[in-house]
């Protein structure tokens, strides 16, 4: 009854046990079933950020499918792990982005759709425009203006391929 | 777009939309470029829509430069732009499915505007953003099979549209969510200053190609389709019938094409003669040097053009350089902002989705 | 002026109020855009209302000009929007972008641009990046 609700007395055999199976987790056979399972759930937040997404729309549609990829874009911030910035990020619309990638849980990618998410495209000199690399992490960049819907699958299959050969951040517990 | 509505209980009683998430400012970076490197420019607010963005632009301008426009190039233009309204009104019913709950919907509007892309890419070289109409014709000639191509086309769209009564517009499920929710009477639509479908859905008869005929749409025979009731399924309802008008039209320009040149001649006896023969050759026009820095006269222009949404408005006003001194364009969804608080007033919170969609909203649209 | 079926009409800040009126009640009942344009040297902005109708089919055909004139350091106009309430959201673009106060328009917060944006962007003074040798 005392010892209800404190915390498990760290023994040495305890330590030691919990550090080799992090050392397993994180090697060759576990760690490539990992990726795999990660690459292949990517799931997009609904955030269309301007033109581009008529295209991202287009890529949904039966005729480009990228659903048989595993991508299948969700409204609930809370289950997705990608989010793609469609086109020209105003300095309005970065606050919600920035808002809306904390809220996304760990492993999280970023892909960056159209010339204007890339610098700046036709609008390069407006006064009201942000460059996403400058506030997060991206991971592909997609040329176009507006990009074809193959060449966004071919985005979204060369961020699997990164996922599967170099891996993703463990979280630390 | 954010919306901001206070309720009580669960009937709205203010509703604020808050825009400007996507201001780019157009209008300001028109001032430090060429006029024909503001095409595209001008293109990009309204992606789904921008042949007719596109033609409103050059017909301002062409009433500054002074040109004359060669027969077949105007019905060269009326064809895209109604190619384009067709694709852009299957996107408003597509987004307007998904809103309301049928996937359905949202899958079959968006495969059956890939056979109207793949016309596009035929004639222009582009799915979405042409850039095909310039001042003085088109940018290039219709190709040789483009005629056949259409036709299946458009047969295979109308049987579409025979499954899309079935399956959406004829739905108990759709006809008890959308009818009598967001009615806008006639004389509120024309006060507030509302455009397009929606406006002609609660019983306005105004379609800029019938008051003011651009390009050759005086020569051409179809209807300006409107209804009474002035509610969401009423708004559905005219955009159907004019996917069915938009069909006609482009089944009546295939037979009169007129032949001739597309280009304006006043341009083309500048370009030099090497070049000619190769744009006799292949149909694709090539600039001539002048286009670089086109000077039109001192003065202002205006004009006016029937896009998939609504009425597009442009004025220009030049001081004789090759940059403009000020240009002025309000799209047809700015001016359908000022709905949402008319129609959503008293209405119920679950009925946001319903009459979203059915004002075919475009946010890049309306805040440039 | 450019187009057969448009005409102009140039009237003082002060009695923009009754012309209008007087307009409203020929059968002209909606505003089509504002316009503001910047004239830096010398030192005046226009105002340009474009006017039209819906329900008159005779009127739809013509686009009436309402054109005036502001001082530059500090251009006030009365709103037009209890006589045409189409003119709410060209009204407050102007007031954000250009910096023309509007009497009688509720809002006065921004409505494209963030709270703390300072300056006004269409102004001939506020200089945005260009390309060329002096960018």
């Amino acid at each position: 009854m005392e010892n209800e609700g404190r915390p498990q007395k760290l023994t040495n055999t305890r330590v030691a046990f919990e550090k080799a199976l992090r050392k397993i987790i994180k090697r060759k056979p576990i760690s490539s079933i990992r990726n795999w399972g990660i690459s292949y759930s990517l799931w997009p937040v609904h955030f269309t950020t301007a033109c581009c997404g008529a295209e991202f729309a287009a890529t949904f549609s039966p005729r480009f499918d990228a659903e048989r990829f595993g991508v299948l874009p969700f409204v609930g911030t809370r289950q997705c792990n990608v989010i793609f910035i469609e086109g020209t990020l105003t300095k309005k619309m970065a606050e919600a982005a920035k808002v809306v990638y904390q809220q996304m849980p760990e492993p999280k990618f970023v892909l960056a759709m159209g010339a204007c998410a890339i610098d700046g495209g036709i609008f390069w000199n407006s006064y009201n425009i942000v460059r996403p690399h400058e506030i997060l992490p991206v991971d592909a960049f997609i040329t176009g203006c507006p990009p074809r819907p193959e060449g966004v699958l071919r985005g979204l299959i060369m961020t699997q391929e990164k996922i599967r050969k170099r891996g993703t951040p463990y979280p630390e517990s | 777009m954010r919306l901001v509505a206070e309720v009580d209980g669960d009937i709205i009683v203010r509703f604020e939309p808050n825009i400007g998430y996507v201001h780019r400012a157009v209008e300001k970076i028109a001032e430090t470029k060429t006029y024909l490197q503001i095409i595209p420019l001008v293109e990009r607010p309204a992606l789904p829509d921008s042949a007719n963005h596109n033609l409103g632009y050059v017909l301002a301008l062409e009433k500054l430069l002074d040109v004359e426009v060669p027969p077949r190039a105007q019905y060269l233009r009326m064809l895209l732009c109604e190619m384009n309204r067709i694709h852009s009104h299957l996107y408003g019913l597509g987004i307007f499915g998904n809103m309301i709950g049928s996937s359905t919907m949202f899958e079959w509007a968006f495969q059956d505007r890939e056979p109207f892309l793949e016309l596009a890419q035929q004639l222009t070289g582009a799915r979405l953003t042409c850039s095909y109409i310039v001042p003085g014709g088109v940018r290039r000639n219709l190709p040789q099979d483009f005629k056949s191509n259409a036709l299946k086309a458009l047969i295979y769209m109308e049987k579409r549209l025979i499954d899309y009564n079935k399956i959406f517009v004829n739905n108990p499920v759709t006809i008890a969510r959308l009818q009598g929710v967001g009615v806008i009477k006639k004389t509120d639509a024309a006060r507030i200053g509302m455009v397009g479908p929606n406006l002609r859905a609660s019983g306005v008869p105004y379609d800029v190609r019938k008051i003011e005929p651009y390009c050759a749409y005086s020569d051409i025979d179809f209807d300006a389709v409107t209804e009474e009731a002035g509610d969401s399924y009423a708004r559905l309802l005219v955009r159907r019938e004019e996917m069915k008008q938009s069909i006609k039209i482009i089944r009546q320009i295939l037979d009169k094409m007129p032949d001739g040149s597309y280009f304006a001649d006043k341009y083309m006896k500048l370009i030099p003669p090497k070049m000619k023969q190769l744009v006799d050759q292949s149909g694709i026009l090539r600039f001539p040097a002048v286009f670089s820095a086109l000077k039109p006269a001192k003065g202002e222009a205006i004009s006016r053009v029937e896009a998939s949404r609504g009425e597009v408005f442009y004025y220009i006003v030049s001081d004789g350089t090759p940059q403009p001194y000020r240009l002025r364009m309000i799209t047809p969804s700015f001016k359908n902002v000022i709905a949402f608080k008319n129609a959503l007033l008293g209405g119920r919170l679950a009925d946001i989705p319903a009459v979203y969609g059915s004002l075919d909203y475009f946010p890049p649209e309306a805040d440039r | 002026m450019v187009s057969p079926t448009c005409l102009s009409a140039t009237v003082d800040a002060t009695k923009i109020v009754e012309v209008a009126q007087k307009i409203n009640s020929l059968g002209f009942d909606h505003v089509k855009s504002v316009t503001a344009t910047d004239f830096l040297q010398e030192n005046k902005i226009d105002i340009v209302y474009h006017i039209s109708s819906f329900l008159n089919i005779e009127l739809a055909k013509v686009i009436l000009e309402l054109r005036t004139s502001l001082d530059r350091q500090d251009p006030k106009i009365h709103s037009l929007i209890d006589i045409w309430p189409s003119a709410e959201y060209p009204e407050r673009e102007t007031l954000d972008l250009m910096g023309v106060t509007f009497d009688g328009l509720p809002q006065k917060e921004r409505l494209f641009l963030m709270e703390n944006f300072e300056g006004f962007p269409l102004r001939k003074d506020f200089k945005i990046k260009t390309e060329g040798i002096d960018a």
